[in-house]
């Protein structure tokens, strides 16, 4: 029962780690699908369980032999960083380039300036705050900081910072 | 590009050297040393604010055509490139070398009112610009706000204007023989109240953004305006102060030369560190391409 998804999509899916066109597919096939909500359903119990198991694990643990349990919550410590990491490395790429677009502006039009105009812009795009300005919505952020360069930088300040933003 | 030759620097430097000019044909007139060479004078004051204009009025034209897609910023720099226009046929009519073939030219009637047929839509356009910058700026919205104490310091300028035009004796053309004389300077005084004012709201604008080359040109413009207000301010407090045939002081005198003078130097100023952003822009762009150029080709 994966109709038109694969395992791993539907394993994805229900860790929530799976990209945004995907997870819309899902939602509107679930919409209409009986058997594939049912099927949801019970996955995302079983899962639920084993997350709670698994945590009453760590403590039964704790409890009966420390050494195991210190060594055990080493390795879900380091599975936990190797999973921050790998989710926060693509906000640092995105950080990085905001800042290099507020350093580029300063100049012109002042910082505190560069600072309103890339919230402004993300406001105005597909992301609708900086915060959740990603690769994704990246050329629509940066379509709507354009305008407001042109106003602010001139336009050859806004075609600078355009061709800067670039991937 | 003519922003990549005339650079603030090269303003400062011809303000420097109009200010130096001057002041030595004139002071050693003042301390008594040569007789006044005012055709001298004459023909550095006009000259030096020719070049001046001249300066910022080939510098607006320039950020004008930058703004290609900015509607209302074009419009603004259009506007102070009429002013800076408009006061050049300013500063010729009211060129005292004219006293050369048409005896006391500058004594005339007819003098005060040629000179303001021109001030009054040099400040119409200067006013109409200012205006449209800050709707500009204004719509972007980046929350650049005007605080309390501007309003208050508009208030006082308008409070000041209401008191020129009260006591309107004051003003040079008070006696003017003819009336459009008369009306075209309380017009143009009106229209440079309401500019000084609206440079007030620019001024914030400049004061909240951090810096950068365009708040600089912004405070210039705000100079602009407010050095021409207060000059205006001061001869009319000054000609009402004076009896009949009272001349004014020497150092006041001098000092009066030297802020009207500079007056043009400080709208070439604006100009000039504005077009100054466009050059950095375009030469961290061409430094851009020609990195990712680099890249490529490895």
């Amino acid at each position: 029962m994966t109709h038109l998804f694969s395992e791993e999509e539907w394993n994805d899916y229900i860790e929530g780690q799976i990209d945004d066109e995907t997870r819309d597919r899902f939602e509107a096939h679930l919409i209409g699908c009986l058997g594939c909500w049912e099927f949801y359903e019970r996955m995302a119990n079983a899962t639920r369980a084993l997350r709670v198991n698994g945590a009453g694990m760590r403590a039964v643990f704790a409890l009966q032999d420390r050494q195991l349990s210190a060594g055990l919550r080493g390795v879900f410590a380091k599975i936990d960083e190797a999973k921050a990491a790998k989710l926060d490395q693509p906000r640092r790429v995105i950080q990085q380039r905001l800042d290099a677009l507020a350093a580029l502006m300063a100049p012109m039009c002042g910082s505190q300036t560069a600072t309103k105009a890339l919230s402004a812009a993300a406001r105005v795009s597909h992301a609708r705050s900086l915060e959740r300005v990603t690769e994704d919505n990246w050329t629509s952020f940066l379509a709507s900081l354009k305008p407001i360069a042109a106003v602010m930088c001139g336009e050859t300040g806004a075609r600078l910072i355009w061709e800067s933003g670039q991937f | 590009m003519i922003a990549a030759r005339i650079t603030p620097k090269v303003v400062w430097f011809g303000l420097a050297l109009n200010l130096y000019a001057w002041l030595a044909c004139h002071l050693p007139w003042r301390a008594g040393l040569t007789p006044r060479l005012w055709v001298t004078e004459g023909a550095i004051r006009t000259g030096f604010l020719c070049i001046a204009y001249g300066l910022a009025l080939a510098l607006n034209l320039e950020i004008a055509a930058e703004h290609r897609e900015t509607r209302w910023l074009r419009l603004a720099w259009l506007a102070l490139a009429g002013n800076a226009a408009v006061s050049i046929v300013r500063i010729v009519v009211e060129s005292s070398l004219f006293n050369l073939i048409w005896p006391d030219y500058t004594r005339d009637p007819l003098w005060g009112l040629l000179q303001h047929l021109t001030i009054a839509p040099a400040n119409a356009f200067m006013l109409f610009g200012l205006l449209a910058m800050w709707w500009a700026y204004h719509q972007v919205g980046l929350g650049f706000d005007i605080e309390k104490r501007d309003y208050v310091a508009i208030a006082a300028i308008l409070g000041l204007l209401v008191t020129l035009m009260v006591f309107h004796e004051g003003l040079s053309e008070a006696r003017s023989p003819y009336a459009v004389s008369r009306w075209l300077q309380l017009i143009g005084l009106a229209l440079l109240t309401f500019s000084a004012a609206a440079s007030l709201a620019t001024h914030r604008m400049a004061m909240q953004m951090g810096g950068g080359k365009l708040a600089v040109a912004l405070r210039f413009l705000t100079l602009y305006t407010l050095l021409r207000g207060a000059l205006v301010l001061l001869q009319a407090g000054q000609r009402m102060s004076l009896m009949e045939g009272q001349q004014s002081s020497g150092p006041y005198s001098v000092f009066m030369g030297v802020c009207w003078q500079a007056v043009p130097w400080v709208a070439a100023l604006a100009a000039a560190y504005r077009a100054e952003m466009t050059i950095h822009a375009a030469r961290e762009l061409e430094q851009q391409r020609a990195a990712k150029a680099t890249l490529v080709s490895v």
